[in-house]
């Protein structure tokens, strides 16, 4: 084992150095932005790209890294936010309290899933997240009340106004959103890029690699991947009460359904998955396109910018079948230092 | 000489087309006035958001062709269509875009209440005047918000109308139901209808024997059915989409399952056209739909503009006239309304106009209301939808009574199976 992780790590010294340069830059980047951008509905669209870069890599903490496909993972966002606004409606406890709460809830299911599914080979992980995702939204549009708690079923939460409230995570303006967004994201990514070099980071690689392997060398897959899998849960669902609080309206539909699912995992994969910025370089070409697609000819033909859109994802399978991150990756590893993007 | 001769004729033709080209330009100097739609283009509400689109843009053309907006000097209503996704989050981004980047002067949509409530925050919140259609949710027009206003129903009235009907039968022929069962597809939309049923069905003194809640997409009615035969109630409240209130239906039939009031639908399935196709029409006689317009209005309405409407619909989308076109239709004529009386596109004026709307004739009036107004809350009280009863094989106007073809008399009570 301590050859495995001197060879890996001498491997990717180079580039380590690198990618925290380029980390900061990105973070210190989109931290001056709004002084740039004053313009509403691009602030809007920014907010939009940062938190699906929240979401992608929360979700590419665990399944980029151990090559695990969740389709599952709104269920954590539905949980966050369910849960930080129920708390906030009915209790009155501040959403920043009640999203640690949702992240809580988010983490044990994660356990409970992880610890039977993760023994497994083969594609159980993905077919079991994917039909409890479900379950939990069907049961959810079905129910208005549960044990007093009233979930309103398919009708969504509204989160009540509140005005200009840090306490109830309510802004009249669209800034503080950007930087708690902004905020989150670069948690997330330090935890990944932080995550990658400790003992949790090299076993999952490991056990990507080779599951056999590295259990015959005395990595236990499913400790370590039930760890990963509920530390990305926690931040899903944090992601989940911000999507909560900033359109203050939450539907099953939306918040726990497939399609949101599928955003995160492709954001990922476009990117590059088991990546630290894979996912956010992911969800900021596809944001944006998806966005510039519906812009110039949603108005139009019916379902073109969806086309143009599935054309976008072709084409990066196509020609960055690792991520987008790789031709990146490997212009900087050749003029190191060099602009990111 | 014959080809100078037709260059020649070629150049005349060409002076003569920028001769009218200019005086178009001229006669349509002013600046055209943008308005927003936002509607479910793609995804699970496709259909019903192009059918709002089709009836949107076939009003804005018969508005632009008979001379534009007058008192703007004939300015032409220039509509910019967003797709929603029926995703609450992409409704918002896309009213952001449309507001910031289109600059409109007043928006419209967006059918789907999951969209219309955060998108029409942000309406409010840029000032910037909604037209709401389509969506239901009650707290749409709860809020105290000054820039959103809503011409169709909220979701109390649809539950209302239905009770509304069945005590104006029972007045008008003496008898009536006592006890009901209510049958809804267990989302939303089902869920909460029911929910108000309840409430009213209570003041009203009916008393619900069977309450249930059917998942959608079911392969069998048989047991609810069988709840339905063993409870004997007097009428059934039935809120279903398409495919399960086919299934229903049919099995109903084949049962012969006798209501002595009948089914009393809130639209979904019963107000699809797809769904008398794939019926015996017999299967549906007698059964009573709400819908968001008046099915017969061709019948009983004169107006040219309705008229030349349903033809364009046809010739856009194939059929008719649906509730979800006559409400596109309807939205954009309130909106040419109030520029009209605002004699300006800004918004602040034109929010100060759409409050004064008082709307009592002309196409705005498509889907069957007798009049346009909103309250305070922007909330349109005069908005109603309308009961008809299917009588051999066509659906008839029944509620309100005003709204009634003179041919037209409810049946009631309703015939058992072994007498039709």
């Amino acid at each position: 084992m301590k050859t495995t992780i001197a060879a890996k790590s001498t491997r990717s010294g180079g580039l380590r150095l690198n990618q925290t340069t380029v980390l900061v830059t990105i973070l210190l980047v989109l931290a001056l932005a709004p002084i740039v951008v004053t313009d509403s509905f691009t602030l809007h669209s920014m907010i939009m790209v940062l938190f699906f870069a929240y979401m992608a890599t929360s979700w590419n903490f665990v399944c980029g890294y151990v090559g695990q496909l969740s389709l599952g993972h709104a269920m954590f966002n539905g949980m966050g936010g369910y849960v930080s606004v129920l708390m906030f409606t009915q209790l009155g406890l501040s959403p920043w309290l009640g999203m640690l709460f949702g992240g809580v809830l988010a983490m044990v299911t994660a356990v409970l899933i992880g610890l039977p599914t993760f023994r497994l080979k083969g594609p159980y992980f993905t077919l079991t997240m994917i039909a409890f995702a479900e379950i939990v939204r069907i049961w959810i549009e079905n129910t208005n009340e549960f044990a007093g708690i009233p979930l309103k079923g398919a009708e969504g939460l509204i989160v009540p106004n509140r005005g200009d409230d840090f306490w109830a995570f309510q802004f009249s303006t669209k800034l503080p959103y950007y930087y708690i967004i902004l905020s989150f994201l670069a948690v997330a990514l330090v935890a990944t890029a932080w995550m990658e070099r400790s003992k949790l980071g090299f076993c999952l690689k490991a056990i990507r690699g080779d599951r056999d392997a590295a259990e015959a060398l005395g990595v236990n897959p499913t400790f370590y991947t039930s760890l990963a899998f509920a530390i990305s849960a926690f931040m899903t669902a944090i992601g989940g009460s911000f999507y909560a609080q900033f359109f203050r309206y939450i539907n099953p539909e939306r918040s726990m359904g497939l399609e949101l699912s599928i955003d995160m995992a492709v954001m990922s994969i476009i990117g590059g998955q088991g990546t630290v910025l894979g996912p956010l370089l992911g969800a900021a070409i596809l944001t944006p396109i998806a966005e510039i697609a519906r812009g110039e000819f949603g108005g139009g033909l019916l379902g073109l910018h969806l086309v143009v859109y599935g054309l976008a994802l072709m084409l990066c399978v196509l020609y960055f079948p690792k991520g987008a991150i790789e031709p990146i990756r490997k212009l900087c590893l050749r003029y190191f230092g060099g602009n990111e993007r | 000489m014959s080809k100078s001769n037709w260059a020649r004729s070629v150049q005349k033709v060409l002076m003569a087309g920028a001769m009218t080209a200019a005086m178009g330009s001229s006669a349509f100097a002013a600046e055209a006035v943008k308005m927003g739609c936002v509607l479910p283009l793609s995804g699970g509400s496709a259909a019903v958001g192009n059918q709002t689109k089709v009836g949107v843009e076939i009003a804005a053309k018969q508005i632009n062709d008979a001379g534009g907006i007058k008192s703007l000097d004939g300015a032409m209503l220039e509509v910019v269509f967003a797709d929603s996704q029926s995703k609450p989050d992409v409704g918002v981004t896309e009213t952001e875009r449309v507001i910031a980047r289109e600059n409109v002067s007043v928006l419209c949509g967006a059918f789907n209440s999951a969209v219309t409530f955060p998108a029409t925050e942000v309406a409010e919140r840029m000032k910037t005047p909604w037209v709401v259609v389509g969506s239901v949710k009650d707290e749409i027009t709860e809020r105290d918000f000054k820039y959103i206003f809503r011409i169709n129903n909220k979701a109390t009235y649809d539950a209302r109308e239905q009770i509304d009907a069945m005590d104006m039968l029972k007045d008008e022929f003496g008898s009536g139901p006592k006890t009901l069962a209510m049958l809804y597809e267990g989302s939303d939309w089902g869920r909460s209808h029911a929910a108000n049923v309840k409430v009213i069905a209570a003041e009203r003194g009916y008393e619900i024997v069977v309450d249930e809640a059917a998942p959608p997409n079911q392969t069998d009615f048989g047991n609810q059915l069988l709840k339905i035969r063993a409870a004997k109630p007097d009428a059934v409240i039935v809120a279903l989409y398409t495919p399960d209130h086919l299934l229903f239906t049919r099995q109903m039939m084949e049962q012969r399952l006798d209501l002595p009031f009948g089914v009393h639908s809130v639209g979904g399935g019963m107000e699809d056209p797809a769904f008398y196709k794939a019926l015996p029409p017999e299967a549906a006689f007698y059964a009573f739909v709400q819908e968001d317009w008046q099915i017969d209005i061709l019948k009983v309405s004169t107006d040219p503009a309705i008229l030349s409407a349903d033809e364009a619909t046809k010739a856009a989308l194939g059929y008719g006239m649906s509730a979800y076109t006559a409400q596109g239709i309807s939205a954009v004529y309130v909106i040419a309304d109030a520029l009209e009386r605002a004699k300006s596109a800004d918004r602040e004026a034109l929010r100060a106009a759409l409050a004064e709307t008082d709307i009592q004739s002309g196409p705005a009036l498509v889907t069957g209301y007798n009049r346009i107004k909103f309250d305070e809350q922007g909330q349109n009280t005069f908005a109603h939808g309308v009961i008809s009863q299917n009588i051999g094989g066509e659906r008839k106007t029944m509620w309100p009574k005003e709204n009634r073809a003179a041919d037209s008399t409810p049946v009631w009570p309703v015939p058992a199976w072994s007498d039709r």
